[in-house]
């Protein structure tokens, strides 16, 4: 079917396009935080690899490696996007499961209030939660109304009623939720619709329970889609800054991404901000060839069938 | 451009700034303070122009925070005390003005003077230190809002710049909100001054035109309409003092404070540019505290 | 085969908690809607209603100016980001289909890593390159259109792919068949097959540049290269009046407008479930 050469060359402008603006800009990334500083504190990039200079990586490492302010902003944000992607989980699933299986009917609408907020501007969907949340606003009422309030005063997660908006990480956690269990719903979705209804009915022909059936059928089968979902909200997770930004000010709850920010946007030491860039893209490497390789062979799989 | 001293010194090296002729501002001589007119950071006024002058210091809500903290030994101690306003207080979101605050502190108590501009990594290291207690302490937000966020309550307590809290008390009281509940103090001494100034880049196009409208600036009333219907920061002019804008009812007595007297820019300091090494301690102090 | 099912058993949960979810991701976007024609300058008292924030003599959409250029930056981009981002998407996505041999699978990789790529990570690696390396381009305009459409370019072929295989080579092989030459295979066959995901990936490009923010405000220069997402940022952290609900309400009619008709159009040409796949963004 006509030369290989055509298509290759159809090809050709996208991936020089990519090749010269995102791959080009990784590497301007390495050689920035291989780089140095000049008197204006401006970076200067060493674009030779052989003229890296590991100062100011070897610097961040250290203050990583020893327990320093990066390690703090690390861990924490490993804590909030862990909890973040557990609770998703929990909200998620059966959210997902109950539209894909027992939805009928109301499947068709179900599934676009499901898709709409994925297309709603991520900020306009913050603001309005946030706006809701202030000591006067209907969200903090409700909470209080339904006993949320109490219950996180007493465990000691909220400092004082009303104030959800005072630095709180429960905040930033819940804020995490509010923002991308979306993206994860859709997908699990889409995973749990796929899966063979023949499957489950020869479990219950066979006698299960229909727990039994979805504890042994369903969510084994499943399990590939919440991986996915999963990674594919704690990738951007990881990088968030203007949701912490917004909903808390607090230096208690900054995220690695609040960090890069401020080094990149508002303060005098691009290189750090590169060198910490440089960190988080090869903590989150293996995440991201996991979810490729994974949507890979869902992609082969579902050409076969 | 407005901009501020800690970065002039770079500007002029990098020959960024034209050098101004002051046969076009008039207003220079006339309206603005002798004292901001020959500043020793740019002596004889060669690059710059005075736009606006303020202070660092305590803005606070007088109908949410029970103590007097003008009356204080050392009224930075407040926010070491703020345990009441949890997540209610607020630090300015500026490396120099935030770890300055500690030293000042720290000074007060001893009775020295603070130099603000220091490149002492251990003086610095300490005023991290001092400021990220506040985390356990009192949870502060690290913003620049405060004129918003005090006439609304969303803070009670803050480290603010003077016309900040000006500008609050004349455009950003919600209904029903008096500007009397805003207070301010300021250091007499060893505190931070600071001022905004006029400049005109290298590459200016029309640098007739740019040196008319800097002297149209300076000129008394033109620097009084900006400052009372446009940003509320006060203009180092002659005829604008706190007296005149108490008597016109434009500030509540309470605010007082915030409208910055020539005598306190001699005895207070002013924010300089620091060495890259120095500057550096400060950059990672600050992103230490940032970090939580 | 009809599974008598317990009513009062988990779907009554289940139930329970997919409206709980729906009405928590829904209300607080429709009150904020709601507010935009508020009469007051209040966004949680309501004061009446009243176009006031959309059309009003003061501080409104049309009439003040930081809203409005931001408006308009805002569609420049997406109008910028669509026209380049579709035709190279297309491009590749067919260059890559049709590809055989190694590099194909790299290439794939490598179209497919910027939609894996934190935005911060994407933002700080642009902002570098205009910075340092193309410091004659620069920041500004200029730059935040070509950061967008590099990650837009992946959408497009993604959603051009999943056509493309679902098409299959039958109908330009039954062309080859008829003796059609190859170019008339390509533009009179396949391209209109095709037409109904370029017209969806389009869309799709549109919305994702209106609506991103991140890379778009690394790359930003001054003020009148402020976006609607960015404008939401700033003046969120104050006291802004509805006038921010206003403007975030046009841009979101702008965006549900053209995917609604980038559905319709899909759906008429190829299809519900394929249209209904595309919608949620199967990667």
């Amino acid at each position: 079917m006509g030369s290989r050469w055509t298509w290759r060359l159809v090809a050709l402008p996208g991936v020089v396009w990519l090749s010269v603006f995102f791959l080009c800009a990784f590497y301007a990334v390495l050689a920035v935080a291989f780089g140095n500083q000049d008197t204006l504190s401006q970076p200067v990039p060493h674009w030779n690899p052989l003229d890296w200079n590991v100062g100011y990586v070897l610097d961040m490492l250290d203050n990583f490696f020893s327990g320093g302010p990066f390690w703090t902003v690390s861990l924490r944000t490993v804590e909030f996007v862990a909890i973040a992607v557990a609770l998703s989980l929990l909200i998620g699933y059966p959210v997902a499961y109950f539209t894909a299986r027992h939805a009928g009917g109301w499947k068709g609408p179900i599934l676009l209030a499901l898709i709409l907020p994925l297309w709603i501007n991520y900020l306009m969907r913050m603001l309005a939660w946030i706006n809701l949340l202030a000591p006067d606003g209907i969200g903090s009422d409700l909470l209080h109304q339904v006993g949320i309030e109490d219950l996180f005063l007493s465990i000691g997660l909220l400092d004082e009623p009303g104030g959800w908006l005072n630095g709180q990480p429960i905040t930033v956690i819940l804020a995490l939720l509010y923002g991308y269990l979306p993206f994860f719903i859709l997908p699990l979705f889409v995973a749990i619709d796929r899966i063979d209804r023949r499957q489950i009915d020869a479990a219950r022909d066979l006698g299960a329970s229909s727990m039994s059936a979805f504890l042994r059928v369903t969510l084994p089968l499943s399990v590939p889609g919440i991986l996915a979902g999963a990674v594919l909200i704690a990738l951007p997770m990881f990088g968030d800054y203007y949701t912490a930004d917004l909903v808390s000010a607090s230096t208690q709850t900054n995220m690695i991404g609040n960090q890069i920010d401020e080094f990149m946007r508002q303060g005098s030491e691009k290189v750090t901000g590169a060198a910490l860039t440089l960190l988080l893209s090869a903590f989150l490497l293996g995440l991201m060839f996991y979810y490729l390789r994974s949507t890979r062979r869902a992609g082969t799989t579902a050409q076969t069938t | 451009m407005g901009l501020s001293g800690s970065h002039i010194v770079d500007l002029i090296a990098h020959k960024l700034l034209r050098p101004l002729n002051h046969s076009y501002l008039p207003n220079l001589e006339k309206n603005v303070w002798p004292e901001l007119a020959d500043p020793f950071y740019d002596r004889g006024a060669r690059y710059t122009v005075p736009y606006v002058v303020w202070m660092d210091g305590i803005g606070w809500r007088n109908d949410e925070v029970k103590e007097d903290i003008a009356a204080m030994d050392v009224p930075w101690d407040i926010f070491w005390h703020a345990q009441a306003y949890r997540g209610k207080v607020g630090i300015l979101d500026d490396r120099r003005d935030a770890l300055s605050m500690p030293m000042q502190r720290d000074a007060m108590r001893k009775g020295t003077r603070p130099d603000l501009n220091t490149e002492d990594e251990d003086i610095v290291n300490k005023a991290q230190s001092d400021l990220s207690e506040l985390g356990s302490i009192c949870n502060p937000k690290v913003a620049i809002t405060d004129y918003q966020t005090l006439p609304e309550g969303k803070t009670v307590l803050h480290y603010s710049w003077s016309g900040d809290l000006l500008s609050a008390a004349f455009y950003y009281l919600p209904k029903g909100v008096k500007p009397d509940v805003l207070s301010f103090w300021g250091p007499d001494q060893n505190g931070i001054v600071q001022n905004d100034f006029f400049a005109i880049g290298r590459t200016s196009q029309r640098p007739v035109l740019t040196h008319q409208f800097i002297n149209f600036m300076l000129d008394e009333k033109n620097a009084y309409d900006n400052f009372v219907n446009f940003t509320g920061y006060t203009p180092p002019q002659k005829g604008i003092d706190s007296e005149t804008l108490l008597k016109q009812g434009l500030i509540p007595k309470t605010l007082q404070e915030a409208v910055v007297r020539p005598d306190q820019f001699a005895s207070n300091q002013e924010l300089l540019q620091l060495s890259v090494t120095g500057q550096r301690f400060w950059d990672d102090a600050w992103s230490k505290f940032k970090a939580g | 085969m009809s599974r008598l099912r317990n009513p009062w058993g988990r779907p009554r949960l289940l139930a329970l908690i997919t409206a709980g979810y729906i009405l928590w991701s829904v209300v607080p976007v429709l009150l904020a809607i709601a507010f935009a024609f508020n009469n007051g300058r209040s966004r949680t008292t309501w004061q009446g209603f009243s176009f006031r924030w959309f059309t009003g003599e003061t501080g409104s959409v049309l009439h003040d100016t930081a809203l409005r250029d931001a408006l308009g930056h805002t569609l420049l981009l997406a109008v910028i980001c669509v026209a380049v981002a579709t035709p190279l998407g297309v491009a590749l996505a067919l260059g890559l289909q049709r590809w055989r041999g190694r590099l194909s699978g790299t290439v794939n990789t490598l179209m497919l890593l910027p939609l894996v790529t934190p935005e911060i990570v994407m933002g700080v690696a642009l902002l570098l390159l205009f910075l340092r390396l193309f410091g004659g381009i620069g920041l500004g305009t200029d730059a935040q259109a070509i950061g967008q459409i590099t990650f837009t370019l992946s959408y497009v072929v993604v959603i051009v792919r999943g056509r493309l295989v679902s098409i299959g080579p039958e109908f330009e092989e039954a062309a080859a068949d008829l003796g059609a030459p190859r170019r008339d295979q390509f533009f009179r066959v396949l391209l209109p097959l095709l037409a109904p995901a370029i017209v969806a990936a389009a869309a799709v490009a549109f919305a994702t540049s209106i609506d991103d923010f991140v890379v778009t405000q690394y790359l930003s220069s001054d003020a009148s290269t402020t976006t609607v997402s960015m404008l939401l940022y700033s003046s969120a952290r104050g006291a802004p009046t509805p006038a921010l609900n206003a403007i975030a309400t046009v841009n979101l009619v702008i965006t549900l407008m053209t995917l609604v008709f980038a559905y319709l159009v899909y759906r008429r040409f190829a299809g519900r479930d394929e249209a209904t796949s595309v919608a949620t963004l199967e990667v």
